[in-house]
């Protein structure tokens, strides 16, 4: 594996590290691309993504760490955009460079946190994204999201205080049950766009029936989003998959994988994604639904 | 500001040069990086203080170690004595970088301690400028793993079956080898080389009165500069706090190297 440092796009502003796997990968191989987590620079929480990439490459697949405009070392852009714009306009950039400097043609985007919306929405709009990784993406609250939610809340209350905070969390579920499909609690929009959940619904299904192969993982990291193992499919109950989703959940995990377990175990599966689905040759669905993570 | 691979062929070191303003100085500094979380942590400062100082007209090297950042070598490989052999490698490449004939070093955190121990093993260091520094490598070990303790039980409280590890900190190893290193350092007791030492602190740690007095006592020219901040290096970053820019600390730095130079 040989690595290499590259300024990207047409002002030669946006930082990637590339990981070479030797021999070279034939061009038909989708180059993997690690955007930020957040705005932790390209090196990831805990240095994970450097873990992940190298992992990757001994597979046999290209992979690129990559600084967003303004993030780590890259340069900020020129025009005034905002986050989600500005990272998607660098996606674009630093596709077009790989494509022409490497002769690739397919791509799969991955992230964590902010970095796995930006992989879902870049993978919307740009048809040579054939894979996505989204770890602790989106993912919109249920009814059973609800009920741990408030029971978990309740729980840490005694007395007349969880007397009280019962009538207001029933009446507080009466109404999210009644206008079940809307926004997660206001704490996860803080950091984080998050379109309407029908919108969102609909990008998914067009992914699906383009083909495009998704791995989800979410963490117990983020309980105010994301809190039972079944949330996803829940969540997206109207969505034929089409096999093209893998589902995992970390339930002894943290959002940021902090424990070197938690990012081994992580490297293992993304790894172990990758290789079914993009080192076998096969033209139909990649994937069934996998609900733990393999050991 | 460019980019680069330096170093030997398999142990190769990430770094970006900052060239200096011109009409540059014919001086250089590098830039020691913290260890483990406080790296990631730090990497916006250190490259506002390379900016900075690039525009004071300092050439500038800002660096990996090996097993770090973008540097080869897997985490679990770090050693302190591989971290002196990488500030040495650091303080070649840009003297012939940028053909300065005098170069300092900078060094954040543990960095400030590598800088400091690694300047000891040269004859062309010109100054030294601690920021934070780790004094009592034993005490910096029990922090560490009292913070990671704390952290994790917080974040895994509703975590399956979550264990939390022993031997990492923060999501970096810290093997028994690497605890070993860090525990026999004291830079209040260490042997020192006359030289030009700054010592830039944000909070008032009584290790580093015992730091400079001992420095002094040694001979070296001591310059102190509290700069009050309330700063957490050591505490694990979420994805909001991942880019502390203090921008006090960092002109304290910059003027210590411009005030002797």
């Amino acid at each position: 594996m040989r690595e290499r440092v590259h300024l990207l796009g047409p002002r030669k502003s946006l930082l990637a590290l590339v990981h070479e796997p030797e021999p070279a990968p034939p061009d038909s191989r989708p180059t993997f691309v690690i955007l930020n987590a957040g705005i932790v620079h390209r090196v990831g929480p805990h240095r994970a993504s450097v873990r992940i990439a190298r992992e990757l490459a001994k597979a046999g697949f290209r992979v690129v760490r990559i600084d967003f405009s303004g993030l780590g070392d890259s340069a900020p852009r020129p025009e005034p955009l905002s986050f989600k714009e500005a990272t998607l306009a660098d996606i674009t950039e630093i596709l077009d460079d790989l494509s022409s400097r490497y002769r690739t043609k397919t791509f799969v985007l991955g992230g964590l946190c902010a970095g796995a919306d930006r992989a879902f929405d870049a993978s919307v709009r740009d048809q040579r994204v054939v894979g996505a990784i989204m770890l602790d993406g989106l993912v919109y609250p249920t009814i059973g999201f609800y009920l741990r939610h408030y029971r978990h809340r309740l729980a840490r209350l005694d007395g007349t205080a969880a007397l009280r905070a019962a009538k207001r969390t029933t009446a507080a579920l009466r109404k999210r049950l009644r206008g079940s499909r809307e926004t997660p609690p206001q704490e996860t929009t803080v950091l984080r766009e998050i379109p309407a959940h029908e919108t969102f619904e609909r990008e998914l299904q067009a992914l699906a029936d383009r083909g495009v192969n998704m791995c989800w993982v979410f963490t117990a990291g983020l309980p105010y989003f994301h809190n039972y193992e079944q949330q996803f499919f829940d969540s997206f109950r109207r969505v034929d998959f089409k096999g093209r989703v893998t589902h995992t959940y970390f339930g002894n995990s943290n959002h940021t994988f902090t424990q070197l377990e938690s990012q081994r175990r992580l490297t293992r599966h993304i790894i172990q994604w990758a290789n079914a689905t993009f080192l076998t040759d096969r033209s139909g669905p990649a994937q069934t639904r996998a609900n733990a993570p393999e050991e | 500001m460019s980019p680069m691979f330096f170093g030997k062929s398999g142990r190769a070191l990430f770094g970006i040069y900052h060239a200096g303003a011109r009409p540059a100085r014919n001086h250089g500094v590098v830039l020691c990086s913290p260890f483990g979380d406080e790296a990631v942590k730090a990497h916006r400062a250190l490259r506002v203080l390379a900016s900075r100082l690039a525009a004071a007209r300092f050439h500038v090297l800002r660096f990996d170690y090996f097993g770090t950042g973008d540097s080869s070598g897997d985490t679990e490989d770090g050693t302190v004595a591989q971290w002196l052999v990488d500030v040495e490698t650091a303080i070649d490449e840009l003297k012939d970088l940028a053909s300065v004939a005098r170069v300092s070093l900078v060094g954040l955190r543990f960095g400030g301690t590598l800088a400091m121990l690694g300047s000891q093993r040269r004859r062309d260091v010109d100054q030294v400028v601690m920021w934070d520094p780790i004094v009592e490598g034993g005490s910096y070990v029990s922090e560490l793993r009292k913070v990671n303790e704390d952290y994790l039980r917080d974040e895994l409280s509703r975590a399956e079956d979550a264990r939390i590890a022993e031997d990492e900190v923060l999501g970096f190893p810290l093997t028994r080898d690497l605890v070993a290193e860090l525990e026999a350092i004291d830079l209040a007791k260490n042997g020192v080389d006359a030289k030009r030492v700054s010592l830039v602190t944000t909070t008032a740690h009584p290790h580093y009165g015992s730091l400079a007095n001992h420095l002094r006592t040694a001979g070296a020219r001591v310059e102190s500069n509290f700069v009050p901040m309330n700063l957490n290096w050591t505490a694990d970053q979420s994805p909001a706090d991942a880019a502390l820019v203090p921008i006090e600390a960092i002109d304290a730095v910059v003027d210590a190297l411009t005030a002797v130079s």
